[in-house]
Parts: structure tokens; sequence; C-alpha cells
């Protein structure tokens, strides 16, 4: 036992020696170009040498401003959150990727909608692989966020102070049901057609507000050209720019809140060094915050 | 963040992407006939994620499962960190929380289950391994 211990031990030494080697020399090439002219243009914090300097290259970088400076090493850990969230925003990515390409073969008319499909799937370059891409990511992204809220239901990570972000998740959760119950009318097949028609009437059901919204919803009394223009617009347009908002503040949210220590001296079972002041290698990087806040 | 959360995420990343073109190059959108306005088909489901609420529907007046059970489940969802005051992150601590939203998961689940699998024409209780599928994605 000792001896195995003792043999990790020499292996992580040496696996620490050779990161810091491999660090220093990547460290003196990047060091130099961010010291020329165009370099310190464009890096506000050229120098890199200590876990300051690189929190306020974080600070300043506008490619990493939605990251936190710092996390604590088990959040980022696959079985903290099993990436949910990172897969959620890969697919809405992947959905408006393919939905733009989509976007240049497809008229949200009922006289052209129908077959602008069959054209993508039988005459545009990898047209029907692409729908399928859409298609397939947009069912994904629908459990995806459902599964991601779950994992963090579980996980207590929507305790004080992380409540706002919560609320703007369940937010997210609805713009994502939307912008799929929208887009599934396009193809305007007799699945569409009817799925819509079917969810739609049970938006009728509500009281006093019901019958309005289904025929705002819908632009008539039943699903027609107006419902397809109208789902046309709601799903290329408006909950687009909603989600990506919402998506927005939820990750700056994420970024401020992963800065506090939320569950310290509240150790978990599963992570026995979660109690008291965080030791040195627990912390990604350990920067004097609070130099930084302004 | 670099390069450790980085280098986590872009495997994630190309994860998930590998997965999606691999499924998409096996398996096509479902496209069906022209929409047809006077040819209903039996049964006629909404996307499933709604067929949960279409199933309640079928139990409950629409009242009760258009909006009263769905309102509520959303309305709490939204308080449940405000109503949560329990600071503890350990499953031990927090039986409670867990078992309630393990019965809302499992509810949803149930129902969007039966009515994916288990709904056939006249959206009547069938047996897909008798009488087949009655569901498209």
């Amino acid at each position: 036992m000792s001896a195995r211990r003792a043999v990790h031990g020499h292996v992580d030494r040496i696996r620490s020696a050779v990161v810091t080697a491999g660090m220093d020399r990547r460290g003196s090439i990047a060091q130099r170009l961010r010291g020329t002219t165009v370099g310190r243009s464009i890096f506000r914090a050229p120098t890199r040498a200590t876990p300051r300097d690189r929190a306020a290259g974080h600070w300043s970088s506008f490619l990493l401003h939605i990251y936190p400076v710092k996390m604590r090493r088990k959040e980022i850990a696959f079985r903290y959150s099993w990436y949910l969230g990172v897969i959620s925003t890969v697919l809405l990515g992947s959905l408006i990727a393919s939905g733009i390409y989509l976007m240049f073969f497809y008229v949200p008319s009922p006289e052209s909608a129908y077959a602008d499909i069959q054209n993508i799937q039988l005459e545009v370059t990898f047209g029907q692989y692409i729908r399928n891409v859409h298609r397939w990511s947009a069912h994904l992204m629908v459990l995806a966020v459902a599964a991601h809220m779950a994992r963090v239901f579980y996980r207590g990570a929507y305790k004080a102070p992380r409540e706002f972000n919560w609320v703007l998740g369940v937010g997210l959760l609805l713009l994502t049901l939307l912008m799929s119950f929208t887009g599934y009318l396009l193809p305007w097949d007799q699945l569409a057609f009817w799925a819509v028609t079917v969810g739609t009437e049970m938006a009728g059901y509500v009281p006093f507000i019901g019958e309005t919204t289904q025929e705002m919803l819908l632009g008539g009394p039943v699903v027609g050209s107006a419902t397809l223009l109208r789902f046309y617009v709601l799903h290329v347009a408006v909950l687009p720019v909603a989600i990506v908002s919402v998506l927005m503040f939820h990750l700056w949210r994420w970024r401020k809140d992963s800065m506090l220590d939320t569950d310290s001296g509240e150790p978990t079972s599963d992570d026995p060094v979660a109690g008291g002041p965080p030791a040195a290698d627990e912390v990604v990087i350990e920067p004097e915050l609070e130099e930084f806040h302004v | 963040m670099w390069p450790h959360l980085l280098v986590i995420e872009f495997v994630a990343a190309l994860t998930c992407t590998a997965f999606l073109f691999i499924f998409s190059w096996l398996v096509n959108a479902p496209l069906l006939e022209l929409a047809n306005f006077n040819q209903t088909p039996n049964p006629s489901k909404a996307p499933w994620y709604f067929l949960g609420l279409q199933e309640l529907l079928t139990m409950f007046h629409p009242m009760v499962a258009g909006v009263t059970i769905p309102g509520m489940g959303i309305f709490v969802l939204i308080l449940a960190p405000y109503i949560d005051k329990n600071p503890s992150n350990k499953p031990e601590d927090r039986k409670f929380a867990i078992s309630l939203m393990t019965v809302h998961i499992m509810f949803w689940s149930v129902l969007v289950i039966i009515g994916s699998f288990f709904r056939g024409p006249g959206f009547n209780f069938t047996l897909p391994w008798i009488d087949g599928l009655f569901f498209e994605l």
C-alpha cells in the first residue's frame, strides 16, 4: 500500500515536472508574441507569469469573457454536471448552423413548403443530411435541456446565490419547447399539420385567454397559410433572438456565480475535500480575486 | 480556464457533434405525404414532449389537465429555489426535495411514454408489441 502510494507520488512529481516544463516553453513563445506592439494592442495583460496575471488575462479577454476566472476542480468533473449544459449549447449551435443552411432553400407558404423540403432532400447538396442534423439536434436539445435541469436540481446547484439563474433556466426550457414546436409545422406534411393542430387545440383549453392565444398563433380558425408564416417568423427570428439573449444572461450569471463559494463548509458525501477553505490544488486558478473586483 | 475547462468543453462538443453526424448519416428525418386538411390521420398526436399533456387531457377535464396541472408544475419549478430554503447540498439532507423532483420527473416521463407508445387509433390504449407503433418523431 505504502509502496504503491510512493510510486504514485513519484509519477505525480514527474508529471507535474513535465507539465511545468511544457508550459514554460509554450509560455515563452506566447509571451514574446504578446509582448510585441501588436500583441500588446490585442492582449491587455501581456505577462502571464503569476496566477494573478493569468486571471487578469481572463478578465480582459473577449473570447474568454463568458468563462469564470476561477472554478473548483470538482465543478468541472464529469460527475458534477454530466456536461449537459455544454451539450445543450453545442446542440443550439448545431441547430443555428443547420437552420441557416435550410433557410436558403425554404419558402414558408403552403404552396411551396412541402415541395421545398422534397427539393432539399433530393436536389440540394447535403440537403437531406443537414435536415437530419437539424431534426435530431432539435429532439436531442429538448432532452438535453430537461436532463440539465434535473441534474442541476439533484446537485442542489440552484441554491443561493444561484436562484435567479435557475429561473432563467426554466425560461430557456420553455423557449426550447416553443422553438421545437414552431419548427414542427414547417415541413407542411401530414405529421406537421396534425401535430400542430392537436398542439394548438390544447392551448385553446386555457380559460379566458385560451381561444385568443390559439387564434393569435393560428392567424385564423384552423392551421393555414397565416399559421405557417407566423410559426416561421417565430421560429427563425423571434424565438432564436429570445433564446440566445436569455442564454447569454444565463452564462453571464454562471460566470459570476461560479466564483462564489457556494458550498464550502458543506462537504458532500462524494467529495470529502470540499469542507473548509479550498486546498491549494483544488482550485483551477487561484488568483487574489479581490484585487480584480473594481 | 485554459486548459482545464476549455479542453473538456472541446472534447464534449466534439463527441456530441460526432454522435449527431453519425446518427444523421444513418437515420433520415421523417417526411410524410403533403398536409391534407380533409384527411385526419388516426391517431393524431402532438409532438412527443406534449404527449404527456395530451394524455392528461384524456383523463381529466381540460381545465385541470391543460391548465391547472401543467401550470402548477411550471410555477413550482420556477419557485423551487425560493421554496427550498435548505442550504445543504447533501442528498441525505434533502430527502423531501429529491423525492418530490423524482416523482415530478417520473410523472411526466410515464405520461409521455404512454402517450407515445401505448396509444393507437382513436387514442385508445394499445400494446406496441401487439398492435405496432403509432409514433413519429
